[in-house]
């Protein structure tokens, strides 16, 4: 039989457990804006009752666990969707930069200069001998190689700063991939996540994946001694990148499809497919227009080297020279005949000159529309997961307001428990007499 | 559903973030008066756009070829009515020739005569834009001279070929030009009772043939001078064919540029009561959600505890 100890014990527990709750409490409140951390419930049971003559007495309550409020179905939604959000918005940053060294809102860049080299064949052709007429054409000439050059450098400058940025990304996520494989020893060594011993380190595990699902793209599965299996995915399928203690790290060769890295290594392609595509187009316009410039012998309007003809397509400035006028007329005329034909180029397509850049402008600018759209589509997907993921993990602080409120009036009525059962002993005690 | 701070903060940046972009767009559209500041607002708009400016562009330089060509036909076209009123003189002064009563009399047709080849001479060299408009293809150099001492008329003998401009649009296939010249050689060389001759060694002639007072030439000269005049005057009115085809061609590119022009207009300018409309809409809401987002952050039991608390 307890009696008035038992009783006196029973309260003294409920105020520790009361104390654990709303360290609990406080320790939640203090992550409250804290992205990654998962509130925490402490787990009350209540202790075994004793027999007495009057039935099964209970004995108070003790807190087994603390526990973290964690799904792990949302949390893997949550990192796919970074990973699909961080892809798009890179790739549409990127692309957006390129679009700017491509696209001419007609009234200058390449298209300009391409009307302007056309209108000056047609001065040319009212006057063929005129030396303003000829000095016209030959400016024109250089302003539409120079401009296509100068678009063209660009680009490749573009291309060129893109492996260091992929080189910065594969390091970040592959000391974030070691990182995670430390933290699963150290999960490991707590007894995996059954004490919750391991909650912070829990938290910390998944800020890192959270952090690699922005660079690349995540999925995991969590094993029996709490250490998480997490793979990426290239093209080729999906790769382990961390299994248990180990940490395999990714390569700027890896053709992984998401993420951070996935958007730079699609802008790389996008950008090197640009790039090409000013080629055909330069290199269409140096032989079209040749061929009818040498068409009665002499040097042709532009040179450039095959294969990277729009950074090395320049104008000569003597083409006129040895031409008559006789035979230079109608070469002028079929020259600026040539903007409303229409010819196949070397990939394919059939468009005019001004056709075909107007092509490559609209190809970017779906690119960058498409990546835009994605970009701010998983944005929102993100944000709704995330809320989900909050709802379910995150702090709320009315509900916490509330518990300490609620734990305010439980430690209250235990002090009352141990006041009251203190006057019952004193009444006990003074019933034995005095020694005298 | 639990609602944490977390998730407020989330979704008012998000509701923030879109509804400031959107102003900062339609304040772009409505600073620059463009729909479009890049390809990607609208790519397929942007790539007809394009196409459309490069047909205006296109226009513009056919425009300023027909008024070049119509210049030259009007110099063409006032030189060969020049031209056809010198040899119908030619041809009156050699009828009056043909009666003529006198040594005194003759000389003063001769030097009639002479003084009508002058003119003629300085006709076949009209330059217009400082080229020679009957010189055929070679611009460059007058088509006639004479040579001082012998007084013989020379027609240069480049003074064929054509000069083109483009006075209307190449529908893809080429050859859509037509000549905008008549060459020294169209005018001044002609058939008369079946041989080739030429206008200037004519009435050259003709002064020669008056001079030593042969009839038999004089009034053949009459013949192969009327035979001139009408060569001329067939010139003149291909000339004016071409000048009325150049005026309907004129009017025809009226009509694509203006269409065209409306058209880029719809594809590039901003719809300005539609896009002000949109930003005073756009800046309500988000001036509402800056409230709210002000509102909800301070609506917690926190708060409200200290509040009555304290």
């Amino acid at each position: 039989m307890g009696g008035l100890a038992l009783t006196l014990n029973t309260a003294e527990q409920t105020l520790l457990n009361t104390q654990i709750e709303l360290q609990t409490s406080s320790n939640n409140i203090s992550n409250a804006n804290n992205t990654w951390y998962s509130r925490q419930v402490a787990v009350q049971q209540d202790n075994q009752p004793y027999q007495t003559p009057g039935g099964w007495v209970g004995t108070g309550a003790s807190i087994t666990a603390i526990t973290q409020m964690r799904d792990q179905y949302l949390d893997g939604q949550v990192l796919s969707a970074t990973s699909a959000n961080s892809q798009y918005t890179s790739l549409a940053s990127q692309l957006q930069s390129i679009q700017s060294s491509v696209a001419d809102s007609g009234s200058d860049g390449i298209s300009q200069a391409l009307g302007s080299f056309f209108d000056s064949w047609d001065t040319l052709s009212q006057n063929p001998s005129g030396l303003s007429e000829q000095t016209g054409v030959y400016e024109a000439a250089q302003n539409l190689a120079s401009a296509i050059q100068s678009s063209c450098t660009q680009l490749n400058q573009a291309s060129s700063a893109l492996p260091g940025q992929i080189n910065d990304t594969v390091s970040q996520a592959n000391s974030l991939i070691d990182q995670i494989a430390q933290l699963n020893t150290a999960i490991a060594q707590t007894g995996g996540n059954t004490t919750g011993q391991a909650n912070a380190l829990t938290d910390q595990r998944y800020e890192a994946m959270d952090n690699l699902s922005q660079l690349i793209p995540v999925s995991f599965s969590t094993g029996s001694n709490g250490m998480v299996t997490v793979t990426t995915a290239e093209s080729s399928g999906p790769t382990t990148i961390v299994s248990g203690e180990t940490g395999t790290h990714i390569s700027t060769a890896s053709t992984i499809t998401g993420g951070q890295l996935g958007g730079l290594l699609q802008a790389q392609t996008d950008l090197n497919g640009y790039i090409t595509q000013l080629n055909t187009f330069t290199s269409s316009l140096v032989s079209q227009v040749n061929a009818l410039q040498t068409a009665n012998g002499g040097t042709g309007v532009f040179s450039a080297t095959a294969g990277q003809e729009a950074s090395t397509i320049t104008a000569s400035t003597t083409f006129l020279n040895g031409h008559t006028t006789a035979n230079e007329g109608p070469i002028a005329v079929n020259i600026a005949n040539l903007q409303g034909t229409q010819s196949t180029f070397s990939d394919g397509t059939t468009a005019t000159l001004q056709g075909y850049l107007s092509n490559i402008q609209q190809g970017i600018g779906n690119a960058v529309q498409e990546a835009n759209t994605n970009a701010s589509f998983n944005q929102s997907l993100l944000t709704q997961l995330q809320n989900q993921q909050q709802s379910y993990s995150g702090v709320s602080m009315d509900q916490e307001m509330v518990n300490v409120i609620q734990y305010q009036q439980v430690y209250q009525a235990a002090a009352k428990v141990v006041e009251t059962v203190s006057g019952l002993m004193s009444t006990a005690i003074s019933m034995v007499p005095a020694a005298s | 559903m639990r609602i944490t701070l977390n998730m407020q903060d989330a979704q008012s940046l998000l509701t923030l973030n879109n509804q400031q972009e959107q102003i900062t767009q339609l304040s772009q559209q409505i600073s620059s008066g463009q729909q479009m500041s890049a390809p990607s607002d609208d790519p397929y708009s942007w790539a007809q756009a394009m196409n459309t400016q490069q047909g205006l562009r296109e226009y513009t330089s056919i425009q300023s070829n027909i008024s070049f060509a119509t210049g030259w036909e009007q110099a063409t076209s006032s030189a060969l009515s020049q031209l056809s009123s010198l040899v119908s003189q030619a041809k009156q002064v050699a009828i009056s020739a043909s009666s003529a009563s006198g040594t005194t009399e003759s000389a003063a047709y001769v030097t009639e005569v002479n003084g009508i080849l002058q003119q003629a001479l300085n006709l076949g060299n009209t330059q217009y834009n400082g080229q020679y408009i009957f010189a055929g293809a070679a611009t460059g150099t007058s088509p006639f001279s004479v040579d001082s001492s012998t007084g013989a008329v020379t027609l240069n003998p480049l003074c064929t070929g054509s000069i083109n401009v483009r006075t209307s649009l190449n529908n893809g296939s080429s050859g859509s030009t037509s000549a905008i010249n008549i060459t020294g050689d169209d005018i001044f060389t002609y058939s008369s009772g079946g041989s080739t001759l030429n206008v200037l060694s004519e009435i050259q002639g003709l002064g020669q043939a008056i001079q030593s007072g042969d009839s038999a030439a004089i009034s053949n000269s009459i013949t192969t001078l009327g035979d001139a005049f009408n060569n001329v005057n067939n010139q003149s009115e291909v000339e004016g064919a071409r000048l009325s085809e150049l005026t309907t061609q004129q009017s025809a590119l009226n009509v694509f540029q203006t269409n065209d022009k409306g058209q880029l207009s719809n594809l590039q300018d901003t719809d300005m009561a539609a896009a002000t409309t949109k930003l005073q809409a756009v800046q309500t809401a988000f001036q509402a959600a800056l409230q709210v987002t002000t509102k909800v952050t301070n609506l917690n039991l926190a708060s409200i505890l200290t509040g009555s608390t304290g």
